[in-house]
């Protein structure tokens, strides 16, 4: 496979699991909100239900695969991964994002747990869900700006490697 | 020797924003709701080893029970 037509394949592969993502998120966001909002108990024990797989089966699938496929694609092209402030950024807000949402599958998996074990249900810990499932949005948004934008601006290590390139470039001129 | 380009006013923005928004989830995880996770969630029950789930789930029929579970690892019951 030629090198432009990779970095096709991986780009599709990072858009594809980027907006995943970012719609799994959405439809989680807008479930949890009607958990927390409804007087319905059965409706809130089937949220605490249904958030487990949404967790471990759609977001945490989509989130490493957009982290993992930004990796490849930042390494791939001529923007590396930590030559460019914007690319950091998404890095490092994708691998925070990445880190909150593993932890927070614990909390998610004890009260799927609890609520397996007994009938009806208490919308109250559905605010830390709905917290952490809109943080997590913003993020998403924040990294779709950066993408789109594309903010001028190398990092001390892109400018270094520019200086090299260009003194590279001078002595193949000058010999 | 050319000086290096000024960082971006961007990068400083983001920067700072971050940085602050890292200190403020710190502070708040340090500090009274320092306990995250499931286990912010329960209360210690007195005999170690089981611990109580307050206001989480009930019944919902509503009974006495209702808001509170208890529950004890298998090991502490088949000590009782």
């Amino acid at each position: 496979m030629t090198m432009p037509a990779l970095r096709r394949l991986v780009l599709t592969a990072h858009i594809t699991a980027s907006v995943g993502w970012f719609g799994a998120a959405a439809g989680f966001l807008v479930l949890l909100i009607a958990g927390m909002t409804s007087d319905d108990t059965q409706l809130v024990h089937a949220v605490y239900l249904a958030a487990e797989p949404i967790t471990w089966y759609a977001l945490v699938p989509l989130i490493l695969a957009a982290l993992l496929t930004g990796v490849a694609q930042s390494l791939i092209t001529p923007w590396g991964l930590i030559r460019h402030y914007w690319v950091l950024f998404k890095l490092l807000l994708t691998v925070v994002a990445a880190v909150v949402l593993l932890q927070y599958t614990r909390t998610v998996s004890h009260f799927a747990a609890v609520a397996a074990e007994t009938s009806g249900g208490d919308a109250g810990a559905l605010q830390g869900y709905v917290l952490h499932a809109a943080v997590g949005l913003l993020v998403l948004l924040v990294t779709t700006v950066l993408s789109v934008y594309k903010p001028r601006g190398l990092t001390p290590y892109g400018l270094n490697r520019q200086e090299a390139q260009r003194r590279a470039q001078d002595r193949q001129h000058s010999g | 020797m050319a000086e290096p380009p000024a960082t971006p006013r961007w990068v400083k923005v983001f920067g700072i924003i971050l940085l602050a928004l890292t200190l403020l989830v710190s502070l708040i995880l340090l500090t009274g709701r320092g306990r995250h996770g499931p286990e912010r969630h329960m209360s210690p029950a007195g005999s170690s080893g089981s611990f109580v789930v307050a206001g989480t789930f009930g019944n919902s029929a509503g009974s006495a029970l209702s808001g509170v579970v208890a529950r004890i690892p298998a090991e502490v019951q088949a000590q009782s």
